[in-house]
């Protein structure tokens, strides 16, 4: 068990590509954080120089106490596991478990006690004899976490380890890797590009983008307090609505005006500072789609603060625990969420949504900064 | 060696007594009790020099054996009974068939090495193959790893237990840092060729913690044409090194204009390079524009994507391109001129290459020869 810290790190090739750009992160020892962006943004190479597997060309590296830059990666008490793996075909799943530590001249009796801890703590324990072949996907992947764990290292670094399953079996082994780590009680890095694996699994989330921290968060933080409109716009399915807008403020309270039609903001959201330079300016609204509504009562009641939009329905699509509407609104497509039960919208319909003007964010049109959220 | 403690591993699991294998100096390499193993049985020596084949003194019965006609080791087993004979017998057939098996295959992976390595007369590799019963004709492709010293032989190993059907599929170590698969696919597997390579730079980076660079040739049809995937292996190598630093796995058939500029001579590259770069512009430009020049061909010359992906505003993008045309008479804005600066500058990262590599002491890529 150990923290793991990075102190301004930063990856550049020969050639002037630069994968991450001074990159400060504080890793709390037992904590589940995860890296998560957009393909290419150096969530992997930065796992990757945590592993001592890619140089680093500026920074450093500490875990626990120490400095490990120039640590080999076997001496940096890790282990790695990844996306596409391998078993040994020919051998069992013992066998594949205890390959590791052979390699490290683990004695045999210490091989057959971490294997043995390894498989009660995944379950396995009645797999132990059967080769790969005769393994269900699922089972494979466990396989793959035992030779981590038999490592018994200070640190998993996981990279987008669940990518490879099916979706139903990505969700049971999301709730597997985080019982894993309650149960290890070891420190956690994981990467992925999937937010949804991001929001349930980790206590902290590192949000990046072209080899920049964008924000690190807990999860509801992020979602509720995104830093900009690309952690706005990544945190959360569907995605935040967005649309141009402007500020204006009127005996009404203050709205965001979209052609002749203004929506209004709660008092608490406008009476700061940092709303009221933006008066009279152009900004990016956003509105998450739960923050949308189509029921009666609550458009009745929206109507009344002035927090309704006119929407065309473009599609409407019925998921069971909740339905979507995609709309036109102002030559913007937005998504509402809304209840399945209550909602008799259809397809074609031009119907008013209600917006919850408590949860509506405002970013900068130039820098796409956060103003309020 | 392996295959010796190979066998007396497994046969750990069957025995009911200690068993094991001494050289010819007594010195236990291979023992079903790992504690004895390094520790010397005088008794051995002492009847490995004697004529005889079997000897039981003390408790332990031995026998000696070997592969040719003259012995090189000799198997022990506790106890001097009859079924100790027995166990002693087996174990010694078992232990013979097992070095036969494993110098054939050393055999196999000197003959393929010699092909790669063009060592072999073309016309003699049907033959050969033919002798170590060698598919000839077969879809082959080579996959050369580098992987760092110090993890070599751990990364052999991994590699082996991969892939352990030594008749379709041969590992060996090529040097110090280098481990060479050649692996057959049949023709609707090609398209796994990635995945594979995926799959094996995971598999070292998780298993024997090894820094891994991996180079794929060309799908091979014969034997002989193994030697032409490995050349290729070892140029996509060479040539992602310096046009795709960023990347583990590196395919002959996606080097893309690097393939191109790396046959360029060097005097050439000098004669464009100054053509495009009069003297010190590309060098005036700091390290923030050459990013955002960088960020701009990304983004196929988008300027608005471009100030939104660095986070400027798009007048100090149009300040930094302005600053840009200004220091090397190129407008990255037009085509044609983003054409010539990013083909002018894979030129220069290939001529700072070659000046790297003519004093490579200074080169810092382990993996580079």
């Amino acid at each position: 068990m150990a923290s793991v810290v990075l102190k301004n790190v930063y990856k550049r090739y020969d050639g002037g590509v630069v994968a991450v750009s001074d990159f400060n992160l504080d890793i709390e020892d037992k904590e589940f954080i995860i890296l998560v962006g957009p393909s290419g943004c150096g969530k992997s190479t930065t796992l990757r120089m945590i592993a001592g597997l890619e140089e680093i060309t500026e920074g450093e590296v500490y875990i626990g106490d120490k400095l490990v830059n120039d640590v080999q990666p076997k001496d940096r008490d890790i282990a790695m596991v990844f996306q596409n793996y391998a078993l040994y075909p020919h051998m069992t799943v013992f066998d594949n478990m205890a390959f590791g530590l052979k390699l490290r001249k683990t004695p045999k009796d210490e091989i057959k006690r971490r294997v043995g801890e390894a498989a009660k703590i995944l379950e396995i324990e009645h797999l132990l004899d059967r080769k790969p072949k005769a393994l269900s996907g699922g089972q494979r992947q466990r396989v793959a976490l035992g030779r981590a764990i038999v490592r018994n290292p200070k640190v998993f670094l996981m990279d987008e380890p669940l990518s490879n399953l099916d979706a139903k079996l990505r969700v049971q082994m999301r709730v597997e890797i985080t019982k894993l780590h309650q149960r290890l009680a070891t420190t956690f890095i994981y990467v992925t590009h999937d937010q949804t694996e991001a929001m349930t699994m980790g206590s902290r989330i590192v949000v990046m983008k072209d080899g920049f921290i964008q924000q690190v968060d807990d999860p509801t933080t992020l979602y509720m307090h995104p830093v900009n409109t690309f952690v706005a716009g990544f945190i959360g399915m569907p995605p935040m609505n967005f649309i141009n807008a402007t500020l204006v403020k009127d005996e009404r309270g203050v709205g965001f005006q979209l052609s002749d039609h203004v929506v209004y903001l709660d008092q608490a959201k406008y009476d700061v500072p940092e709303v009221q330079d933006y008066i009279g300016k152009e900004v990016i609204i956003g509105i998450r789609p739960e923050a949308m509504s189509d029921s009666p009562e609550e458009v009745e009641q929206a109507k009344l603060s002035g927090a309704t939009i006119p929407a065309l329905v473009d599609v409407v699509e019925k998921l069971g625990a909740q339905s979507y509407l995609y709309c036109t609104v102002h030559n913007s497509s937005v998504t509402a969420s809304v209840d399945p039960i209550e909602s008799r919208t259809n397809v074609g319909d031009e119907v008013t949504i209600a917006i919850d003007n408590r949860r509506v964010n405002i970013f900068d049109k130039d820098t796409e900064r956060t103003v309020i959220s | 060696m392996e295959e010796i403690n190979k066998v007396i591993q497994e046969a750990t699991n069957i025995l009911d007594r200690i068993a094991g294998v001494t050289d010819s100096d007594g010195i236990v390499i291979a023992c079903t009790n790992q504690s004895r193993v390094g520790s010397v049985d005088k008794l051995a020596s002492e009847i490995f020099a004697s004529d005889d084949v079997l000897a039981v003194t003390g408790k332990t019965t031995y026998r000696k054996f070997g592969t040719d006609q003259a012995p090189e080791y000799v198997c022990f087993i506790e106890g001097t009974d009859q079924t100790a004979q027995t166990y002693l017998e087996l174990l010694t057939n078992w232990l013979v068939a097992a070095l036969q098996d494993g110098n054939q295959d050393s055999d196999r992976d000197d003959l393929i090495k010699n092909i790669l390595l063009e060592n072999e007369l073309p016309g003699d590799i049907p033959l050969k193959a033919r002798e170590y019963r060698v598919p000839y004709a077969a879809l082959r492709v080579v996959f050369l790893i580098k992987v760092q010293e110090e993890s070599s032989l751990d990364s052999l190993e991994v590699l082996k237990s991969l892939f352990p059907n030594r008749k379709m599929d041969y590992v060996f170590a090529m040097d110090e840092n280098s481990i060479v698969l050649v692996k057959e696919f049949y023709r609707d597997e090609l398209d796994q060729i990635d995945s594979m390579a995926e799959e094996i730079l995971n598999t070292l980076n998780s298993e024997s913690m090894a820094q891994t660079v991996i180079g794929v040739g060309l799908p091979a049809e014969t034997l002989k044409d193994c030697a032409k995937s490995y050349r290729e292996a070892s140029l996509a190598m060479t040539v992602g090194g310096i046009f795709s630093p960023e990347k583990n796995v590196i395919r002959y058939d996606s080097l893309g204009l690097g393939r191109l500029i790396y046959q360029l001579p060097p005097t050439l590259c000098h004669m464009f390079l100054d053509e495009v770069f009069p003297e010190g512009s590309y060098e005036a430009l700091d390290s923030e524009t050459l990013v955002t020049i960088d960020k701009f061909f990304e983004n196929n010359l988008n300027g608005s994507e471009t100030s939104r992906q660095l986070f400027v505003h798009r007048n100090t993008l149009v300040y930094r391109l302005d600053k840009v045309a200004k220091i090397t008479g190129l407008d990255l804005r037009t085509f044609d001129d983003a054409v010539l600066f990013k083909l002018a500058s894979m030129v220069r990262q290939y001529l700072e290459f070659l000046e790297k590599d003519s004093t490579s002491s200074n080169t810092n890529k382990w993996w580079r020869n």
